[in-house]
């Protein structure tokens, strides 16, 4: 008897330990439930709302990379409201950029819920140095808002010439150094000189997901 | 929160091991018993509150499974299924193999500081027959962060090897003695507690990594009414253990008891108030606020056929896509409202929120006032009014939440009346087909059975409100009707013929009904069933519940006449026939708690009263615990005394991070009955109308904007 709580333990140890394992036991688990859940669209098909901005061409478009999970993808602008806009990817999860800086994520599975960048924007944009504060409110767990003040340091590290997709391009380096009493972060982003406006960054987006990378790019 | 509820075969508990992947550890080791400690013996620690833990260990002739719940930060309960090979003679039933339903509690009455252990009370198996029944005192002091020792005194169990007299008969000579296997199990021994002997144990926990810690103790139990049959031989009170903590939070132990006899267990700690995937991984939601570009869209552009019903077409799909079902629509001024009814998301108020995002994103410019109103079955429960202008502004607002909240308007919909109702929005017809898996716990000769088949619901609503419903169901394979339980009941067998119902059907028909949902009044709903209600019992039943919008409590009552079934489950009746119903009381304490009363009339006849409470964090995961006393003596009753039971239950999108209103739950009944056993009726209002009262929807507002 031993032997099969053993085996049946195990055997659902390893199954958590693997992503595509996880997968299949979500699939299970709908199956079991009798779930009807939201059918996976065929394989190289976009969702109607994603194959809309694909369809057009003039949409920007931007290079992410998740540092954490070794992914990367290419998201497409879907708007700008108040200044803030939305990239959408196509697996519909969304990151909200504000000047270039993340302002909120959407379905990547933790949820920086909110930012408040007002101060750093200014200091970045215009290349000084100085103390400003930023507010982040995340979506925790327990499907309640959680709303952290941060004391950050922006510098001014200096130019240098990064090579994108959109060719290469003189920029100055800024980091944000930043500190809460429990979590720290260091923001980096490169704005260039011809046009003012951050053109790659790496940005702290919480705990679970560690660092995003952006990057302009072209269709 | 839910409106399908599954049941799985496993104990919930054991299926989280596998799928929750990321660790959520507590730093708590857990003994054979399932509860913190060391090999065998308790500390005084606690888990971290609201944790969950669930333990399979297996020694010498004892296999024990343990859900253990920290219900409050000082409180852990904890419910186990044991079994003891061998521990009758072998002419005996089952071989002499002995299984038992035991339950403990444990109050750390003081929390450790730099020079004072924590110290802590507990009772094992304090409701059962009473084989594993101890009481204890212990106390835990922490030195450095690696080292833990550990002293106590017990009773019962643990007063075997160097047992002294009870220090309590200073107080009275009563505890010197205890008695044993008294009455029929399940009722509380308190005759019994801290009587007896007395002894001490003690041990050490060291943490040697991150991964491993070592444990030693000294025990004081002889396992004296185990070694007579079983040959469990213990020649050392000293326990020796070593545990490993995998990377995914799963924790191995091995160890020595008495010196001789080697075992194993696992051990899992689950975190409920933390969701697998925080936020959720569905689509992101469209950002509102262009309303000039909406004035130019062809639906609200009058030149290109646009007007009222093709807004009304645009809403409709959107709403679709985001698994919410268009039932009405008005237009007028600058006010518009959609009613809508639910079938996706596991938190209305995201569901409010999507349903207002998506009117903001579609509807012409000068529409200001956004009015949704959620429907269920086609009947108007609440009605959530935002102004366009503020999702507009907050919603990328960092504390867009508790803004979009404070301007949100909460209101009963009673008065809302069927103006702009979609053409077709009735009548609806549901079907779902799929498998199913039917359980039976507990059974001495097979204590996990179950039936594996498929299933077919079907749902047919010709008009808001009125519902003609059935499920049928055919099982494939299983065991369930292998069994050789026969009712020996001594009042009316309502619920322990269910294994001739397993064996006498074939395809059965679970339900089949015509129900009718309504609003009698301001802050009042009604509900009238007719048919075969349930496997066991048909008939007809109504219900009347009160419940304003933004009250804790709610007050409801239930008369229903219902006949016996057939045990082939299919339409006719056995002579035996019952009216029963309950007056309820509902009461949302706050903290997540919730508690039941229903006082009534039950299915054998007998008058009495059930009491629930639940914890259920705000993201769903719930566990509760009932229990029913009524005028059936505990003699009458049989085993166990009293109806009694655990529930548990885990939003599917807890565990897969997509929306759904799909739950896995399972209710665990130590022995099931026939005293104090309740009708089953599809659609009790308080579970219909609860999600979309205010005080739901506020708890879950930090979705709206998600």
């Amino acid at each position: 008897m031993i032997t099969r709580v053993l085996a049946s333990f195990l055997a659902l140890a390893l199954l958590g330990a693997c992503s595509s394992a996880d997968r299949l036991v979500d699939r299970g688990i709908a199956i079991a439930t009798n779930d009807p859940g939201q059918k996976p669209l065929p394989k190289g098909q976009f969702p109607p709302r994603f194959a809309a901005l694909v369809a057009d061409t003039s949409v920007p478009l931007m290079v992410v990379t998740v540092e954490s999970r070794g992914q990367s993808g290419r998201l497409l602008l879907e708007n700008t409201v108040n200044g803030i806009e939305t990239w959408l990817s196509a697996d519909m999860s969304a990151l909200m950029i504000q000047n270039g800086m993340l302002q909120g994520t959407r379905g990547v599975g933790s949820e920086l819920f909110a930012a408040d960048i007002s101060e750093p924007i200014g200091l970045i944009l215009s290349g000084s140095t100085g103390y400003t504060d930023r507010f982040h409110s995340n979506l925790t767990g327990d499907d309640k808002i959680s709303t952290r003040t941060y004391r950050c340091l922006v510098e001014n590290k200096g130019p240098t010439v990064i090579n994108l997709e959109t060719g290469s391009i003189p920029t100055r380096v800024m980091t944000e150094d930043c500190k809460s009493l429990d979590q720290s972060f260091t923001n980096t982003y490169w704005v260039s000189s011809n046009t003012g406006a951050i053109v790659q960054a790496r940005q702290w987006a919480g705990s679970e997901l560690g660092y995003i990378k952006t990057q302009d790019g072209i269709r | 929160m839910q409106e399908r509820a599954t049941r799985i075969v496993y104990a919930a508990g054991l299926l989280l091991v596998g799928i929750t992947g990321a660790s959520s550890l507590s730093g708590q080791s857990l003994t054979t018993y399932g509860t913190p400690g060391l090999i065998e013996m308790p500390t005084a620690e606690v888990m971290n509150d609201g944790e969950l833990a669930v333990t399979a260990s297996a020694f010498g002739p004892n296999f024990r499974y343990t859900a253990a719940f920290q219900v409050l930060p000082r409180v852990y309960g904890s419910f186990r299924y044991s079994k003891i090979s061998n521990i009758g003679p072998s002419t005996a039933r089952l071989g002499g193999d002995t299984f038992d339903r035991s339950f403990d509690i444990h109050f750390q009455m003081l929390d450790e500081t730099k020079y004072r252990p924590a110290v802590a009370v507990g009772l094992r198996d304090f409701l059962g027959t009473g084989i594993l029944s101890s009481e204890y005192v212990v106390a835990t002091k922490s030195f450095g962060s690696n080292i833990e020792v550990t002293g106590g005194m017990g009773w019962g169990r643990l007063a075997g090897r160097g047992s002294f007299s009870n220090p309590l008969s200073i107080f009275s000579d009563k505890f010197d003695t205890r008695n044993k296997g008294s009455n029929t199990g399940g009722q509380l021994e308190t005759g019994n507690w801290f009587r007896g002997e007395a002894a001490l144990f003690g041990g050490v926990k060291w943490k040697i990594n991150d991964k491993a810690t070592f444990f030693a103790e000294y025990s004081p139990d002889l396992y004296t009414r185990e070694s007579v049959n079983t040959g469990i031989d213990i020649a050392s009170p000293l326990n020796f253990g070593l545990e490993y903590r995998f990377k995914n939070g799963v924790n191995l132990k091995g160890f020595v008891v008495g010196g001789k006899e080697v075992g194993a267990q696992l051990s899992y700690v689950i975190n409920p108030a933390k969701r697998r995937v925080p936020g959720g991984l569905e689509n992101a939601p469209r950002s509102v606020g262009q309303r000039n570009r909406l004035a130019i869209a062809d639906w609200n552009n009058s030149e290109k056929g646009g007007g009222k019903d093709a807004v009304q077409r645009v809403l409709k799909s959107r709403l679709a896509a985001d698994g919410l079902a268009l039932q009405g629509f008005t237009m007028s001024g600058t006010q518009a409202t959609v009613r809508v009814e639910n079938d996706r998301w596991d938190v209305e108020a995201q569901a409010a929120g999507r349903a207002a995002r998506v009117m903001a994103e579609t509807l012409p410019p000068e529409i200001e006032e956004l009015t949704v109103v959620f429907q269920s079955n086609g009947m108007p429960i609440s009605r959530i009014v935002t102004q366009r202008s503020d999702l507009e502004e907050l919603q990328f607002d960092y504390d867009g939440s508790w803004r979009t909240l404070a301007r949100a308007d909460i209101e009963d919909a009673h008065d809302e009346s069927r103006l702009g109702e979609l053409e077709d929005a009735f009548p609806v017809f549901e079907t779902s087909f799929g498998p199913y898996i039917a359980t039976s716990f507990f059974d001495p000769d097979s204590p996990l059975r179950a039936d594996l088949g498929v299933q077919l619901k079907l749902a047919y609503r010709p008009t808001a409100g009125l519902t003609f419903a059935g499920q049928f169901r055919y099982p494939l394979v299983g065991n369930i009707a292998d069994s050789d339980r026969v009712s020996n009941s001594l009042i009316e067998p309502v619920r322990t013929n269910a294994v001739r119902y397993a064996q006498q059907s074939d395809l059965e028909i679970n339900n089949l009904t015509a129900e009718y949902m309504f609003r009698p009044g301001k802050d009042l709903f009604g509900r009238v069933s007719a048919g075969y209600l349930e496997s066991m019992f048909g008939g007809v039943s109504a219900e009347l519940l009160w419940y304003p919008t933004s009250s804790r409590l709610a007050l409801g009552a239930e008369i229903n006449y219902v006949k016996q079934r057939d045990f082939d489950m299919l339409f006719g009746f056995q002579s035996y026939d019952v009216v029963t119903g309950h007056a309820s009381a509902y009461y949302d304490f706050g903290n997540g708690f919730f508690g039941q009363l229903d006082v009534g009339r039950y299915l054998a006849g007998d008058y009495g009263a059930t009491v629930s409470i639940d914890r259920e964090f705000n993201n769903g995961f719930k566990i509760g615990g009932y229990f029913t006393l009524t005028d059936v003596p505990f003699d009458t009753f049989g085993e166990g005394s009293f109806d009694k039971g655990l529930r548990v239950e885990i939003p599917l999108s807890w565990l897969t991070g997509k929306p759904s209103r799909t739950t896995v739950s399972q209710k665990i009944q130590p022995i099931t009955r026939d005293g104090g056993a309740r009708l089953i009726v599809e659609n009790r209002l308080y579970g219909v109308v609860r999600d979309y009262r205010g005080k739901e929807l506020s708890d879950g507002w930090a979705r709206y904007l998600r």
